[in-house]
């Protein structure tokens, strides 16, 4: 019998209260800051962008936070536990992406925008089309990516509190305690940003970067411990108790070589490349990554916190690798696989066997409660980011350039982002009770593809191609965003396969689940032909756009209170 | 070319609560963007951005291809249980790290100081025309 197994068979009830007390002292500590934070909320600059007078470390700490989801957090640490070295490989995509945003996005978006990714697109262009499309883009990229996170959230609060299948908690069996997960984090992340706006959303998500990165590092520190901190020692267990061959190697997770069929192993492989584009392009087209450069007072601050930020998540995914071999070596793929088959639970599992092992039962008790907490406050400040997001980019582009024409006030602008707020976390909330069965790390990565081909190219053609017009940024979203949807519904993800969302029916003619690497050619296309069928050019807000962006002259100032 | 027509924009930019932004005019923003100044603040920004951006990009496009078809090659051990996949991966943490520094050193050299110039020279520009109606 494995010590491991065992002592994840029996979460303990001390455990549990040492889990719920911290997530409650959490909840408490965030709602604390929520509450000052509305107090200091009156103007749209103070929602959208939080006064603009954060601090590059603040704002970096926040920007880890938005992006060390619970997806990348357990996600990544459960792929290493499982497959080894792909997870890894996943990981390193995520992290080389920030240079986009650090050489091309950040400093330019902070100069020429106000509060949203729509600012910047339709500069140079007719307000009300290109903020429409910046909306519909910035809703449908949030949504899946908000909707992947509720669901991850509901099944680990489930996972978390250790209510196995069959077992019931406070009269809640796993399903109930799953839709419960959703409610609470639907209601706590529609409070943060309704009462808090930009500003509660951020202090929100700067201690949680705390407390994810402490609680990494501890559990980092103590597994490496276990090993007398020798790496290779680490990683050679963790192959030999995952009992795969090449564990250490990529190939296992993507990529896969299928014997006896060269096509599918060439469609594997494609779709590897697919995922890697999709991951370094989707970054800096993410709204709710865009908006957090608003938040700081210029450009280079807006320079500082990304570099923070390369520093907190490249620390975190170095620590995550240590955690998922170490889970892999420690509590071994089959206790993981019985805990949760995509491998979300290898983590906290770490966290109680290394504590069992290091200091007894209850220490494996604090252990595993502190990184549930982690894990929890993760999740709460990724879908704060993209609930603010939505009703930013809902209030500021839709209602008041389309609806208003420009003329609403910041007042009106503020009401009305309010309730976008309470709109979008009640739509996520159905949808994600309804959408329990789906696969995260597909609606991860669709979001990030959508992100890559509908966001990015039209951002980069808006700030460098003096040509470029309303009618090629229309082009350019639609057509990145609509050939992305639409390769994926033609794609094994959702038919043709026994793990496809409709297993019974295949309509499939598209091989790779991940669309980038079509999707953003066919969006570059679209935008350069767009551009070229209309007669429209205005060369002199070009200048305008380039001189404001590169220069910082006319840029938003940071509200004085 | 004759065809052409500029942006109809009927809808200024949303005013929002209003900074107290300073209102310079198009005219300046248009001369400022042939000014020889800015023209040297633009070639030194996209000198260093563009050309790194497709560096990175190659040299992550390259982790990936030899991640997919380069098996062999990335199964390689090269002491103990640290292979040339692992060690190829921790370099692009690396070459992130690095770019990082070598662009965050490089605008503090030469774009920031340039660029405050050029931005103070358009807000004066338009504090004086206002102190001047």
């Amino acid at each position: 019998m494995n010590l491991a197994q065992e002592a994840v068979e029996t979460v303990s009830d001390s455990s549990r209260i040492v889990t719920i007390v911290l997530f409650v002292l959490m909840i408490a500590a965030t709602l604390g800051v929520t509450v000052w934070a509305s107090r200091n909320t009156s103007s749209a600059t103070d929602f959208h962008s939080g006064g603009r007078g954060f601090s590059p470390l603040q704002n970096g700490l926040a920007i880890g936070s938005d992006y060390m989801s619970a997806a990348s957090f357990l996600g990544i640490a459960g792929m290493i536990s499982l497959f080894g070295y792909d997870g890894f490989l996943y990981s390193i995509g995520f992290l080389v992406a920030w240079l986009v945003a650090l050489l091309l996005v950040a400093e330019l978006l902070r100069n020429s925008g106000r509060y949203t990714m729509g600012d910047v697109l339709s500069y140079r262009m007719q307000q009300r089309p290109v903020r429409t499309a910046a909306s519909v883009s910035t809703l449908v990229v949030s949504i899946f990516y908000l909707l992947a996170q509720m669901v991850g959230a509901g099944a680990l609060i489930a996972l978390l509190l250790g209510i196995q299948p069959g077992e019931t908690f406070l009269g809640m069996d796993a399903a109930t305690a799953k839709i419960v997960g959703i409610v609470v984090v639907g209601l706590l992340m529609t409070t943060y940003v309704t009462f808090g706006g930009m500003k509660g959303t951020t202090w929100v998500q700067i201690i949680k970067a705390v407390i994810l990165m402490a609680g990494a590092a501890l559990l980092t520190l103590l597994t490496l411990s276990l090993y007398g901190f020798n790496l290779g020692a680490l990683m050679g267990d963790a192959a030999a108790a995952s009992g795969q061959e090449g564990f250490l190697e990529p190939g296992l997770r993507y990529g896969v070589e299928v014997a006896g069929d060269p096509l599918q192993t060439m469609w594997n492989k494609l779709d590897l490349i697919s995922l890697g584009m999709a991951l370094v392009l989707g970054t800096a087209g993410l709204p709710h990554i865009l908006i957090r450069f608003y938040t700081v007072p210029d450009s280079q601050s807006a320079r500082k916190s990304v570099n923070w930020g390369i520093g907190l998540i490249g620390t975190f995914y170095l620590m995550t690798l240590v955690l998922g071999f170490g889970a892999a070596a420690i509590v071994g793929g089959e206790a993981i696989r019985a805990q949760d088959g995509a491998g979300n639970t290898a983590a906290p599992q770490l966290a109680q066997a290394v504590g069992e092992s290091i200091g007894g039962g209850m220490a494996g008790a604090v252990l595993l409660a502190l990184i549930a907490s982690a894990a929890f406050a993760a999740i709460l400040s990724t879908v704060a980011g993209l609930v603010i997001a939505s009703s930013s980019s809902i209030a500021h582009d839709f209602y008041n350039s389309v609806l208003r024409r420009g003329k609403a006030t910041g007042t009106e602008e503020v009401r009305v982002a309010r309730i976008a707020a309470l709109g979008v976390g009640t739509i996520a909330v159905v949808l994600a009770v309804f959408a329990q069965g789906l696969n995260v790390a597909f609606l991860v990565a669709l979001a990030f593809a959508i992100a890559a081909s509908a966001n990015l190219p039209t951002l980069l053609l808006s700030l460098f191609w003096k040509r470029f017009n309303t009618s090629g940024a229309l082009w350019g979203i639609y057509g990145g965003l609509i050939s992305a949807v639409g390769l994926v519904a033609f794609s094994p993800v959702v038919s043709g396969r026994e793990t496809s969302l409709i297993p019974g029916a295949d309509f499939a003619w598209f091989p790779l689940p991940n669309p980038a690497l079509v999707s953003v050619p066919i969006s570059i296309l679209c935008a350069v032909i767009g551009t070229l069928m209309s007669k429209e050019r205005d060369f002199d807000k070009f200048a305008m756009l380039q001189v404001r962006a590169l220069t910082g002259a006319g840029a938003e100032k940071a509200a004085k209170h | 070319m004759a065809t052409d027509r500029p942006t109809k924009d009927p809808t200024p930019p949303p005013g929002g609560d209003g900074d107290g932004e300073e209102t310079i005019s198009r005219e300046a923003y248009v001369a400022m963007h042939s000014d020889p100044r800015f023209v040297e603040l633009k070639k030194r920004l996209y000198s260093f951005v563009f050309p790194m951006s497709i560096a990175f990009m190659a040299w992550y496009l390259l982790y990936v291809l030899m991640s997919a078809f380069g098996r062999g090659f990335m199964g390689t051990v090269l002491f103990g249980n640290v292979n040339v996949a692992l060690v190829f991966g921790i370099l692009q943490f690396v070459s992130t790290f690095g770019i990082a520094v070598l662009y965050t050193n490089y605008a503090r050299r030469k774009l920031d100081a340039e660029a405050v110039e050029l931005r103070d020279e358009l807000h004066h520009g338009a504090a004086n025309q206002e102190g001047g109606r």
